[in-house]
């Protein structure tokens, strides 16, 4: 939970030079690195380790950043990311039952996919540009493959670097005690 | 209405995101969305340089391999092209007389504007082929939808298909539906339209079977577009499709400039 100004105006900053970093980096990596979904993995993963409010600021201030520098309708982005920070909110509450590694990548690759499937459709209807359907085509698979495999891979060093910063998601187990 | 209670971040989110709408549809947030655009600009340009420096690196890995092969190919066409060479110096001097002869107009009459390549629209790319390159001129800077995008050597990469007025972008002629008046060098100048064929090549389709073109041919702009100006080159033909129970046949092109490396494009203005 947020408590003042200044981890607002922190998470507000760390968040737009994400978005810069997405939008003209890894955009200009070649083909498989430049798949990578650095937003969405980051406020997944804010969601997953803080709560459903602060990754909504995020999702605001990402797709905001993204909005206003890219060539999509205003408000693609922010509602895209919302949508999809619902769905792995909704995934987290209703399916899963921990916070563990596992879960995480449960929630990554399944953000990811939905993503995908919900930006090709709101392209597909709302834009002229996309006459082609996209569950058709090669490419759409291609890049979804792609980004589930970043953000898999993507999730298991976030949660790595987590574990070793907090103690929030350490593992703890019942010790087995012999009454003998 | 447990859906309104105080502090639903669900609720607080559409509020704001209304607004925003809102603020943009009616105009009010323009200036500060361009202002923001303008202000990082810089660090957009920065950014795609390093992500394409790694690009370079990367490809060159991969294509050492077949360095060699290209070297021997390119001593065979550097001999061919000398002698090429003398004979267009010689047509040069002969067309630069018919020129002052004709009172032609100079050939470059057309103003441009160099602009430096910030971003490729990734994040969709599964809707796409991701080719189009956004650029950091809009049309605060005189550009219009149309114009004509070329590379430092004067080849063609396509054209502008939506403006802001902070930014620009275009789609290269490998990309779907990027599609230009082009005509070939051939014996008849033959006329079409060029249209990118999965982001790696460029076709010409419907070309009447009695044109006779061949591989090798280059193939430019023809200036039917009204913002795109004759003789831009578009690339070399490097396969003829033709069926002789077929009414027509098609071209596959090559460009002649490697696409994914571009960091600065000029636009031309007509």
């Amino acid at each position: 939970m947020l408590k003042n100004v200044w981890q607002i105006l922190i998470l507000v900053v760390a968040i737009s030079f994400l978005a810069l970093l997405q939008f003209s980096f890894v955009s200009s990596l070649p083909n498989p690195f430049r798949q990578i979904n650095l937003l969405l993995i980051i406020l997944v993963f804010i969601l997953f380790f803080l709560d459903f409010r602060v990754a909504s600021i995020s999702a605001l201030v990402a797709g905001f950043w993204l909005d206003v520098m890219s060539f999509n309708f205003f408000g693609f982005y922010i509602i895209i990311f919302f949508i999809c920070l619902l769905l792995a909110e909704w995934i987290l509450k209703n399916w899963l039952t921990n916070r563990s590694f596992y879960s995480l990548l449960v929630i990554m690759v399944s953000t990811t996919f939905f993503y995908n499937i919900l930006a090709a459709a709101v392209l597909y209807i709302f834009s002229t540009d996309y006459t082609v359907f996209f569950l058709w085509q090669k490419n759409f698979w291609l890049t979804v493959a792609y980004q589930s495999i970043w953000s898999f891979l993507l999730a298991l060093i976030l949660f790595n670097l987590a574990a070793l910063i907090s103690k929030r998601i350490k593992p703890s187990f019942l010790e087995k005690k012999s009454f003998m | 209405m447990k859906i309104i209670k105080k502090n639903n971040p669900i609720l607080i989110f559409l509020v704001i995101f209304g607004l925003l709408i809102f603020l943009h549809g009616i105009g009010v947030s323009r200036p500060i969305e361009n202002f923001i655009s303008n202000v990082f600009k810089p660090l957009n340009s920065h950014f795609y340089s390093w992500g394409n420096s790694f690009n370079h690196s990367y490809q060159d890995r991969a294509t050492q391999a077949s360095l060699s092969a290209q070297v021997e190919a390119l001593t065979k066409e550097v001999a061919l092209l000398t002698v090429a060479n003398s004979q267009e110096k010689e047509l040069m001097a002969e067309n630069a007389k018919l020129r002052s002869q004709l009172n032609f107009l100079a050939v470059n009459n057309f103003k441009a504007v160099a602009a430096e390549v910030i971003s490729r629209e990734s994040l969709t790319e599964g809707t796409g082929e991701g080719q189009d390159l956004i650029i950091n001129k809009g049309t605060g800077d005189g550009l219009l939808l149309g114009q004509a995008a070329v590379n430092e050597e004067g080849l063609i990469i396509g054209k502008i298909i939506e403006t802001k007025e902070t930014s620009a972008k275009i789609c290269l002629t490998t990309s779907r539906d990027c599609k230009l008046a082009a005509a070939i060098q051939n014996s008849t100048k033959t006329q079409g339209i060029t249209d990118g064929d999965l982001g790696l090549t460029i076709k010409m389709n419907y070309i009447p079977q009695l044109e006779k073109i061949a591989v090798g041919d280059t193939v430019i702009t023809s200036g039917l577009g009204d913002k795109i100006p004759r003789g831009l080159v578009i690339g070399k033909i490097i396969e003829v499709r033709n069926e002789s129970n077929e009414v027509w046949q098609d071209a596959t092109i090559e460009p002649l400039v490697n696409l994914d490396n571009l960091t600065v494009v000029t636009i031309i203005i007509l």
